[in-house]
């Protein structure tokens, strides 16, 4: 059963679109992340779920209820911010029960679900405590529970831990995946961060100005980037474009390189070739597929990020062991992964492999 | 040892008493500039506890056993109306203060959160207030006083004030309230609450500061005005302090102890409020709210 | 059909009451008092005025359109011209003296204090204490210490061996308007101060240290690096001298010197000239015409210099992003 259904929702300020029709489906219990850049228009499509921003057109329904014109209070919904929101005049327990006591809830039903969700999130001995006595992952948990306490049929996440520092974001990242494990609703979640939206999703819907550029499972946007945009966006360090062309028996080259055997049907379209630096090994120069001069070696201690000059303008990132020796200045013999290679299109469209991931049914 | 340490030395050495030179020339020219500011007060509120002949004989000695007198007091109290005139300014003072701060925020309020069609065209035409000063209205303004039999009452001061200082209120709450977080705002939509009690919930605590400063911004220009009591509610019972002070002097010019006492009694409360607040008062003037 | 329609109403999963998006109505409601007030009391008085300027009242109360006349006898009649003139200038002379006096010596001020020397803050608190005096009261209090009747000004200046500069300056042609401008500096100078002392704090010290890096001199950064940072509040500063200088220096004039502004009008200023032609003094009666007149050209007045400031002077001082 779908939980929530988006129909060709659009969004306009003035004469200018910023969300252009967009459909999409999340079932039950999914946990769903909207990503993509700043500007692409996740928080607003994520605020007209809420209720927040009036819709220009389209139709949002949670749970086969049209809520177009519904109240956020009434839609089911909770919502965690990404300043946290906490009314810095009330204590945690006042910030928890805030929305059940407006809603004129019993005194006793209000007390058991604030200490439910503040048991949950390890919140009992700062119940007491104002806003600003708390960390900032002590007030985001407090963010968390006053939405569970709200028992919603859909979370909703804006950007929840852009304002923790790295050790935090990755604490409470762990937190919310077990959470979600743990209460089965439904959750929308937006993010920039695609190492947040790897780890978290069930799937990621990928926004571009304003458009859905492709919706899949993790893997599925790793492994089968639709095109262009979400190959480059998801991945880290960001996946290698070289640009293709044919040789004279009408195989595949890229920027000079030994001709490819490449994953895609034969005869297609061929303007651009991507791989990420992950699926790149290092040989001896003149030897694999290409060859070219090491620019800088980054050594983080487990890996090494060797930069690589093609005679591209950007230069090739190729993710190696830790313990690889090259240095800058010399030369690198690089072998690129046939199964791995992604094939574009003049339109940035990437080709579909000939056969799927094995990690993906 | 001895031998590599001289440069060193001779340089902080120098550049410490440099320093010290320049502090006792910041305090000198800061001292200096605070007696000036408080010699007249002192001046007025010390020989106010004199006699006649203490005043003339010695103005600069502090009252001692044979020139301490509180006659001027005791005139001042006998003659004038100070009680009721204080109690004029503190209504006068208050309601203003209250209406420009509450429909201030509120206008502000609706300014700085809604997007509606006459939004900047509207904040222009707040803020317009600011740079044309009210009194040269004050032609039609006794007149619109006359027509709504307003005349000689503590209502109409207090409607000029509030309209008077409605657009510096409006300025600087609708642009701290700008800065605001949405977040919060839009998390109390979630939870239920009317735009209403959105306002009064979790605005309001939220630009208490600032309204302390836009406060204290609009209250010195009402308590001192002269102007708008002196024209529109002069009669005996609706005088202000300002205004009282000023006519009581008028007609005791030669009682020079009755002078002094009347000046003293308008400037002490005010002092004393002053000292206690103080702390917020600076605070709010040089925190950001001007910063803007 | 019947059946049909009461049938999908029925099929219809029962409707639990929801609050629709809200109307728009809360904006009036938040907006319309204060537009209101404002508009009645503020805006409505202003244009009125500037209406019954266009008019000339007749001796049964009514009043006939003429144009721009009473315009042409303010600025042409000799006996309004002369005054007109007059207070004019001496407004000009007064705003002047606090540009040149007032504003710099906030600067002053401002600029040590905000070199945070030991008790900065009570320097601070004690300079502003003549701001929040009534002017009335600050009126009454110079005019006491200048008296010659008191002889405190020639006391002091004796003490320290300047007796001979004493003069009863309040009550001389040559002095009285200068006296009377250096009487509102003393009382205002905290106005410019905490302004210009809140932009100097405002100044981020990384920049100041990076300055000090550079290798300037604590005089030298404030000329080259403070200075500028901190022009658009001397704009501010400026554009406020001027407008205050058009309403708030009367309750000064007017508890000092009355509403003439003696010795022989060296002290008239705009708004005692206003007060005089609207409620009329012995040998004159109130005309609310001529009155409404004088305010419209003193709203001219204001106009112009606000103009100057926002398009001469506002737009050339750039707004640092600090």
């Amino acid at each position: 059963m779908s939980q929530l259904v988006l129909r060709k929702v659009r969004k306009s300020f003035g004469r200018i679109d910023v969300i252009h029709g967009v459909d999409l489906e999340v079932r039950d219990g999914e946990f769903v992340v909207f990503v993509g850049p700043s500007g692409c228009g996740k928080s607003t499509l994520l605020r007209m779920i809420a209720g927040l921003e009036p819709i220009s057109g389209g139709e949002i329904a949670i749970g086969d209820e049209v809520v177009n014109d519904i109240a956020p209070a009434d839609r089911g919904i909770a919502m965690v911010f990404q300043s946290y929101a906490l009314y810095p005049h009330k204590d945690v327990y006042g910030n928890m029960a805030f929305a059940l006591r407006h809603a004129g809830e019993d005194k006793a039903v209000i007390d058991k679900r604030v200490r439910h969700a503040a048991d949950i999130l390890g919140l009992e001995p700062l119940l007491k405590r104002k806003p600003k006595e708390l960390s900032g992952g002590q007030r985001q948990r407090v963010a968390i529970g006053r939405a569970i306490v709200r028992d919603p049929e859909i979370f909703l996440f804006d950007e929840p831990l852009s304002n923790l520092d790295a050790a935090l974001r990755v604490q409470m990242r762990v937190e919310i995946l077990r959470l979600h494990k743990r209460l089965k609703t439904t959750m929308i979640y937006v993010t920039h961060d695609q190492v947040e939206a790897m780890t978290l999703a069930d799937r990621i819907v990928v926004l571009r100005d304003g458009r859905i550029e492709q919706v899949g499972t993790p893997l599925e946007l790793y492994h089968h980037p639709e095109n262009r945009f979400v190959a480059g966006f998801i991945g880290s360090p960001r996946m290698n474009f070289l640009p293709a062309a044919r040789d004279g028996q009408g195989h595949v080259t890229a920027a000079g390189s030994r001709p490819l055997d490449l994953p895609v049907e034969p005869g297609s379209d061929v303007v651009e070739l991507g791989i990420r630096p992950e699926h790149v090994g290092l040989c001896a120069a003149g030897e694999g597929h290409l060859t070219g001069e090491v620019l800088v070696a980054e050594r983080l201690g487990g890996e090494t990020f060797l930069h690589v000059d093609l005679g591209e303008p950007e230069p090739f990132v190729v993710r190696a062991d830790g313990s690889v020796t090259q240095q800058s200045g010399e030369s690198v013999g690089l072998r690129l992964r046939p199964e791995s290679l992604h094939v574009f299109d003049g339109e940035g469209r990437a080709h579909p492999h000939r056969e799927r991931h094995a990690l993906i049914a | 040892m001895t031998q590599t340490a001289p440069p060193e030395t001779r340089r902080s050495r120098r550049g410490r008493s440099r320093r010290t030179g320049a502090a006792a020339g910041v305090h000198l020219v800061l001292a200096g500039y605070t007696l000036i500011a408080l010699f007249p007060v002192v001046l007025v509120v010390m020989n106010s506890f004199k006699n006649r002949r203490g005043i003339f004989g010695d103005p600069l000695g502090l009252p001692d056993a044979r020139s301490f007198s509180l006659e001027g007091y005791a005139t001042v109290l006998g003659e004038g109306n100070f009680a009721l005139y204080y109690g004029n300014s503190l209504i006068v003072t208050v309601a203003s203060l209250f209406l420009i701060l509450l429909l201030g925020a509120m206008a502000a309020h609706a300014l700085a959160e809604y997007r509606f069609r006459l939004n900047t065209l509207l904040g222009i035409y707040m803020i317009l207030g600011i740079m044309v000063p009210i009194r040269l209205g004050t032609v039609a303004i006794l007149q619109l006083m006359v027509d709504l039999d307003l005349v000689n009452t503590l209502l109409s001061l207090i409607l000029v004030y509030t309209a008077q200082g409605l657009p510096i209120a409006v300025f600087i709450l609708s642009e701290f309230m700008r800065t605001l977080s949405r977040d919060i705002k839009d998390c109390a939509r979630v939870d239920g609450l009317s735009e209403y009690r959105i306002f009064f919930e979790v605005v309001l605590p939220l630009i208490r500061p600032v309204l302390a400063t836009v406060a204290v911004f609009s209250m010195i220009p009402i308590w001192n005005d002269l102007w708008f009591p002196l024209i529109l509610a002069s009669s005996d019972a609706t005088k202000t302090v300002t205004l009282g002070v000023q006519q009581f002097i008028g007609q005791y010019t030669v009682n020079w102890s009755a002078v002094l006492a009347s000046l003293s009694i308008a400037i002490l409360p005010v002092l004393a409020l002053y000292a206690i607040f103080s702390r917020q008062l600076i605070a709010g003037i040089t925190s950001g709210a001007v910063k803007g | 059909m019947t059946d049909v329609i009461t049938d999908t109403v029925e099929r219809r999963p029962t409707p639990r009451r929801k609050r629709r998006l809200g109307g728009r109505t809360h904006i009036v409601v938040f907006l319309a008092p204060a537009v209101l007030i404002y508009t009645v009391f503020s805006i409505y008085p202003l244009i009125e005025s500037l209406r019954l300027s266009l008019f000339d009242g007749l001796d049964d109360g009514s009043a006939v359109w003429t144009g721009l006349g009473n315009y042409t006898t303010l600025l042409s009649d000799p006996n309004w011209a002369v005054r007109f003139w007059n207070a004019l200038w001496n407004n000009l002379i007064l705003f002047f003296i606090h540009m040149v006096v007032q504003n710099p010596l906030g600067l002053l001020l401002a600029a040590l204090l905000s070199l945070a020397p030991r008790f900065a803050g009570a320097y601070r608190t004690l300079i502003f204490v003549p701001t929040l005096l009534s002017v009335v009261i600050v009126g009454f209090v110079w005019e006491l210490i200048l008296s010659p009747l008191w002889g405190v000004a020639q006391t002091m200046l004796g003490a320290v061996g300047l007796g001979w500069l004493y003069a009863p300056w309040l009550g001389l042609e040559s002095s009285a308007l200068t006296a009377v401008s250096l009487i509102s500096v003393w009382q205002y100078v905290g106005i410019p101060m905490m302004l210009i002392y809140a932009a100097l704090l405002s100044i981020p010290d990384e920049l100041l240290d990076a300055a000090r890096v550079d290798g300037l001199s604590g005089v030298a950064i404030f000329w080259k690096v403070k200075l500028p940072l901190i022009l658009p509040t001397l704009g501010i500063v400026a554009i406020l001298t001027y407008i205050g200088n058009f309403t708030a220096s009367f309750d000064l004039i007017y508890s000092i010197q009355g509403v003439l502004g003696p010795p022989d009008y060296s002290t008239d200023i705009m708004g005692t000239l206003m007060f005089r032609t609207f409620f009329g003094q012995q040998t004159q009666i109130g005309d609310i015409h001529m009155g409404a007149t004088v305010a419209s050209m003193m709203f001219f007045i204001i106009l112009i210099g606000v103009t100057i400031y926002l398009v001469g002077v506002q737009r050339r001082l750039t707004r640092y992003e600090m």
